[in-house]
């Protein structure tokens, strides 16, 4: 990978959308508050006894606008009023019903404003302790206020009430982990996984806790896994580095253009074309992205260039069928007979006795070669 | 009813000084992240918005018509940022050392979260270490969609200078995002 280079239209996109944070609620009352106590000065009032009307007139539009500016101020003075009753910031006011206080913890949650989120979900939890939902978002606010304790004995009380409740599952699996408590961790990711083996989250902490075991094996086939089933995201870029550290290049990343792409070398070199099929369908569907280039495939086998030359036409057969025949993308193919020196997901440089590279080039770019 | 700014101004210093609650509300959050940036510390950011507040309520008489109230107001904000920030040794937003760290590395309904929120903390970050006035310009002109001529007024500054600043801002944001590690779309 390379560092982004952005173009100044980009940069000033990304500075408009940044979010920022909502100013604390009791701000406004305090700021109010002050400006309430505050006396104009001496001088200010005496400016203004001087200045005062004088004239008595009637007019029916000074009039309105009078009423209607004092109702405007009435009305706000009411709201500040409100908002500076006793009571007023020193304690939320707790709804009767369980479902009310959850929907607003939930809002306040969303919100961003956790420590207010809190009394409220905690109120929903004491008001119908046997609904799951109500014990598991409890935990995520303790958990984002970095109350682990609280945060599991949440999850803990949701799964004592439904066992298998999933993303209180989940979640305990990742309170584990994070308390260095790996074992447990574990337990509850294969809990997850049993119900849903596709979880991304299990898939990859499950990796990621045998290898703070130093269980270095398992963790290996445990990124494989993640690998299998996930591509995608930055999770599957750190997979990918964990395996590569850990000395497995069975998946490596490609760029075609400006599209990253995370394969299973080992699978596209198998002489089982049922095992690449998946590894082509994902390359044709990034090849749809990268119009107007043409695709290259480059085999290595040390010692070996007709079993380097099979692979890649084993390949561009495949690959030209799954495209279809009005497919847009030439395939070409080279093959070489000695070992394939590459940079691994960590930036380290490898040697492989077999090996594949794959990447594009705009059409333009070949046939101006081709010119010269 | 939607009061102007301008409106609202004559009606405070008419007397209706509980106007100014509706001005509070609509620019008290953009204040107090101004704040927020300089202090890193959010108790501390209050106080001076509050501080920006009171004092742009004791100056509102010095406030033209047909200028922008915002732009008025941030000045005067920034001006108290910096004259705050003067007194005080800043502490700048620490930047987490690239490598894995369990808790950042993992957690469910936080992952998603965390990837949503990721590239906004990034450019934050970023900004966080260029210098106040250059962080500030960028800010005010993108995130706040101010004009050239606003910011002059705001930073005290020529229109041509405002531009040439913010293109040396926008170049320095790019070299600490490249300093960062910030790399090309990871997705398919």
């Amino acid at each position: 990978m390379k560092a982004k280079q952005f173009d100044r239209e980009e940069l000033e996109q990304l500075l408009a959308r940044t979010e920022e944070r909502e100013a604390p609620p009791w701000l406004l009352p305090r700021i109010m508050a002050e400006i309430e106590e505050r006396q104009p000065s001496l001088v200010e009032r005496l400016r203004r006894w001087w200045f005062r009307p004088q004239a008595i007139s009637f007019s029916p539009a000074r009039l309105l606008l009078t009423v209607a500016v004092s109702l405007c101020v009435f009305w706000l003075g009411t709201i500040v009023g409100q908002m500076r009753q006793p009571g007023a910031g020193q304690g939320p006011v707790l709804a009767d019903n369980g479902e009310a206080n959850f929907l607003i913890g939930r809002g306040l949650l969303a919100a961003g404003r956790v420590d207010q989120a809190l009394p409220f979900l905690r109120q929903a939890v004491q008001q119908e302790p046997a609904t799951p939902e109500f014990a598991h978002w409890q935990g995520v606010a303790y958990g984002a206020l970095g109350e682990i304790e609280q945060e599991r004995a949440s999850y803990i009380s949701t799964v004592q009430e439904e066992p298998n409740y999933l993303p209180s599952l989940l979640n305990l699996g990742h309170n584990y982990l994070e308390s260095g408590q790996y074992q447990q961790a574990l337990a509850q990711y294969d809990k997850v996984l049993q119900a849903d083996p596709e979880q991304p989250s299990a898939l990859y902490n499950r990796a990621l806790a045998y290898q703070m075991l130093d269980d270095s094996g398992r963790a290996e086939q445990a990124f494989l896994s993640f690998l299998d089933r996930h591509r995608t995201g930055k999770w599957a870029f750190r997979a990918l580095g964990h395996l590569h550290r850990l000395g497995n290049f069975t998946f490596r990343s490609y760029r075609l253009g400006t599209v990253q792409l995370v394969l299973n070398v080992n699978a596209l070199l198998a002489p089982d074309s049922v095992g690449r099929r998946q590894e082509l369908q994902y390359l044709a569907e990034a090849l749809s992205r990268t119009p107007g280039s043409e695709l290259h495939l480059v085999a290595y086998h040390q010692g070996d260039r007709q079993a380097a030359k099979a692979a890649v036409n084993g390949l561009q057969e495949q690959l030209t069928r799954i495209l279809g025949k009005e497919h847009a993308v030439p395939v070409r193919g080279s093959w070489f007979d000695v070992s394939e020196t590459f940079s691994d997901a960590n930036g380290v440089d490898r040697q492989s006795a077999t090996g594949l590279l794959i990447f594009t080039r705009s059409k333009q770019q070949s046939n101006r070669r081709h010119s010269i | 009813m939607n009061l102007s700014d301008e409106d609202i101004v004559e009606g405070v210093l008419t007397g209706g000084k509980e106007l100014f609650a509706v001005l509070v509300e609509r620019y008290q959050r953009p204040v107090y992240n101004l704040m927020l940036r300089y202090a890193c510390n959010a108790e501390e950011a209050a106080d001076l918005t509050q501080e920006v507040f009171i004092r742009s309520f004791d100056r509102l008489k010095s406030f033209r018509a047909g200028y922008s109230f915002f732009s008025w107001l941030y000045g005067l904000a920034v001006n108290h940022a910096n004259d705050w920030s003067r007194g005080r040794t800043r502490r700048r937003v620490g930047l987490d050392a690239y490598g894995e760290h369990v808790r950042q590395e993992f957690s469910a309904d936080r992952q998603s979260t965390m990837e949503l929120r990721e590239t906004g903390r990034i450019i934050d970050q970023a900004l966080a270490r260029l210098s106040d006035d250059t962080r500030e310009l960028l800010i005010f002109r993108y995130r706040h969609e101010r004009s050239i001529r606003e910011a002059a007024m705001v930073f005290n500054l020529s229109e041509s200078a405002v531009k040439m600043r913010i293109k040396r801002g926008l170049d320095d944001l790019q070299e600490e995002l490249q300093g960062m590690g910030f790399y090309e779309s990871q997705a398919i």
